[in-house]
């Protein structure tokens, strides 16, 4: 995925301590896939998640779907979604970090019908393509090796072996004492476990992309059908000349459910990710699915 | 000193970025009227009133908005929060109280279009804003988007926003402690009856005393729902040690409310719970760490440092309402203090041993 991170000195494409691409040509490892495979699939496949600007979400919602643009990582025009969390960073080249971290935009989708994926990763791969994983991740092991099948039944099998339940995976935290039951030839497993253990409640600052589940589509999304809601800051639904208006009424004519937070200048980045984290898990656990 | 430990001296706000063209903005600052490195304001109290400017971070603008000339203000690290606030083209610099005021012939109109940017904008005037102005944004989400949207609004947004305040307050910068974060999260949660809510507080932060809750109620009671508030045992988090954050932190003299907790810390790991003022004076470096502006000497008291002079302060200014006594936390001894069952339930779910 693409990593243009605009924040300086928080990320950048070219970082060489990033997890490097696999030489073409070279078979990937399918080390994550075979620890997962004995692993009975969680039933009902979490909805996926989105997020963006405010500014980049209203333009999803007037044009009513979620466009594919270029990813520097991958070469290929993709959509990202994590699976369930709102774990956020940069998706794509045209929302900047900051706008996405001060005023954030959430989707949340339902992937039933969406087709399969382009792939699946079980961490956010623009990040570990930009170093962000640090020193934790084995400099032996190449990004493709972590790829899972690019199937929803392949995440899910990811997360019961990982996390054990959805909810588990939804707070990010991996079942205790995993990485003492793989070999020591195991570097892949060895290796993800380590990163993803940046995501859980005893990391100092919990990096959720560390451990969420990243699921590319190479096609444009629509909203009506598959949204099933959209978080933004509640301004956007007071009406002072006719802006908003416009914008509820999009939301409205593609049958989108809509949630506010509450946005405010002297909050923190930090506070505004809890409070849609604090509603998507709401939703989601209204759905069932945590 | 910027997020990257650059100092950026005093800056002017400059610009802004809007969501929507109204309500508040985010203030962008700058070095001068040209800037082209842009930052923006960490607060002291984030999402409160009354805050002030703690340090910038390093900004990238993707639409500004600059301000004409007359608007620019100059401010720095310890002044009060700038806000800006948009109306009907019109754009309003200053602190909260500031624009509140300029506002004063506007904000009826205010009220009937956006009554929730009103609302905003009092709560950083006034901790508790007139319970006037909770009703008219109820009223008014229940007219345009029906009772399902408002009640999740009540609830969900204000109501339980207001707990998350209170709490942090209370817990000062141990409210950014990532398992503290995350207890937050979950073990605050409000639930909806049909003309009661209930207010379930996980039991490490029942230290929230009855004028808090009272004024949470009250707040619920003009927006038609009688609060309940309940205290449940939820899963306790494993101890973790304190860590160190990794942003650079403007310190300029401990908070007193740190001080606090270091005093009954002292008091804690004392025999019966008891300290002297004078043992509190002299050990409470081992649970804080002081900064050079706290051990300068003070200016009433020169044989003392600032820090004790802090120490002495919350011994004797017994009648505030804030102090460790009202709280329950601690009682006076006569010649110092003695921490209580619920002052020790308080440093414990803080992560401190009680």
């Amino acid at each position: 995925m693409a990593a243009a991170y605009t924040r300086t000195g928080a990320m950048t494409d070219h970082n060489h301590a990033g997890i490097r691409r696999r030489r073409a040509g070279l078979a990937q490892k399918r080390e994550l896939r075979d620890l997962a495979a004995a692993a009975q699939p969680l039933p009902g496949p979490l909805d996926l998640v989105h997020v963006t600007s405010v500014g980049a979400g209203r333009e999803i919602v007037s044009l009513g779907q979620i466009e594919a643009t270029r990813c520097a990582v991958f070469q290929r025009d993709l959509v990202y979604m994590f699976l369930a969390r709102p774990a956020y960073r940069l998706r794509n080249g045209n929302a900047k970090w900051d706008q996405i971290n001060r005023f954030p935009c959430v989707f949340v989708i339902r992937p039933d019908e969406l087709g399969p994926p382009f792939h699946i990763y079980p961490f956010d791969t623009g990040a570990a393509a930009s170093g962000c994983y640090g020193d934790t991740a084995d400099p032996h092991v190449y990004l493709e090796d972590y790829e899972l099948d690019p199937n929803l039944p392949a995440a899910q099998r990811h997360i019961a072996w990982a996390f054990g339940d959805n909810l588990q995976y939804f707070k990010g935290d991996l079942i205790p004492g995993l990485i003492g039951g793989l070999h020591a030839w195991q570097s892949v497993g060895q290796s993800w476990l380590t990163i993803a253990g940046l995501a859980a409640t005893g990391s100092n600052r919990p990096d959720k992309r560390a451990s969420a589940i990243e699921v590319a589509y190479s096609k444009h999304l629509p909203l009506k059908g598959y949204a099933r809601l959209v978080i933004f800051p509640q301004q956007l639904i007071e009406d002072n000349h006719g802006k908003n208006s416009e914008f509820i009424g999009h939301l409205t004519k593609q049958d989108l459910l809509w949630e506010t937070y509450d946005w405010r200048p002297n909050e923190t980045p930090d506070r505004f990710m809890e409070d849609v984290t604090e509603i998507v898990r709401r939703s989601l656990g209204n759905a069932g699915q945590l | 000193m910027s997020e990257h430990g650059e100092s950026v001296g005093r800056l002017d706000l400059i610009a802004y970025e809007k969501l929507t063209d109204h309500g508040l903005a985010l203030p962008v600052f700058g070095q001068s009227q040209g800037a082209n490195v842009f930052y923006t304001a960490r607060s002291t109290l984030p999402g409160e009133a009354n805050g002030q400017i703690a340090g910038f971070d390093h900004y990238n603008p993707d639409g500004l908005v600059h301000l004409p000339l007359d608007q620019i203000r100059e401010t720095g690290i310890g002044e009060p929060w700038l806000d800006v606030f948009l109306w009907e083209g019109a754009v309003y610099v200053g602190t909260a109280p500031e624009i509140w005021s300029a506002l004063t012939e506007f904000r009826e109109r205010i009220a009937e279009h956006a009554p929730l940017s009103l609302l905003t904008l009092a709560e950083g005037v006034e901790r508790i804003p007139d319970v006037q102005l909770v009703h008219k944004a109820f009223s008014w989400l229940t007219s345009r988007y029906g009772t399902q949207k408002s009640s999740k609004w009540r609830n969900n947004t204000y109501l339980r926003g207001m707990v998350l305040k209170c709490v942090r307050r209370e817990l000062g910068a141990n409210s950014d402690r990532a398992e503290i974060r995350r207890a937050l999260q979950e073990e605050i949660v409000v639930h909806d009856g049909s003309n009661k809510i209930s207010v379930f507080i996980g039991s490490r932060f029942s230290f929230l005393d009855r004028a808090t809750l009272d004024a949470i109620a009250e707040a619920a009671a003009s927006v038609g729902v009688k609060a309940e508030f309940m205290i449940q045992q939820v899963r306790v988090m494993p101890f973790l040690k304190p860590t160190v954050r990794r942003d650079p932190v403007v310190r300029r003299r401990t908070s007193e409310n740190e001080m606090r907790i270091a005093a009954l810390q002292v008091a804690a790991n004392k025999p019966d719970g008891r300290a002297t003022t004078t043992e509190l004076k002299s050990e409470v470096e081992r649970y804080v760490a002081l900064t050079r502006e706290d051990r300068i000497p003070s200016k009433t008291r020169p044989k003392e440092a600032m820090y004790q002079q802090i120490i002495g302060n919350i011994v004797s200014h017994r009648g505030s309402k804030a102090n460790i006594f009202a709280k329950g936390w601690a009682i006076y001894t006569g010649n110092g203090i003695q921490i209580t069952d619920a002052g020790r339930h308080y440093l414990r779910a803080l992560g401190l041993q009680g």
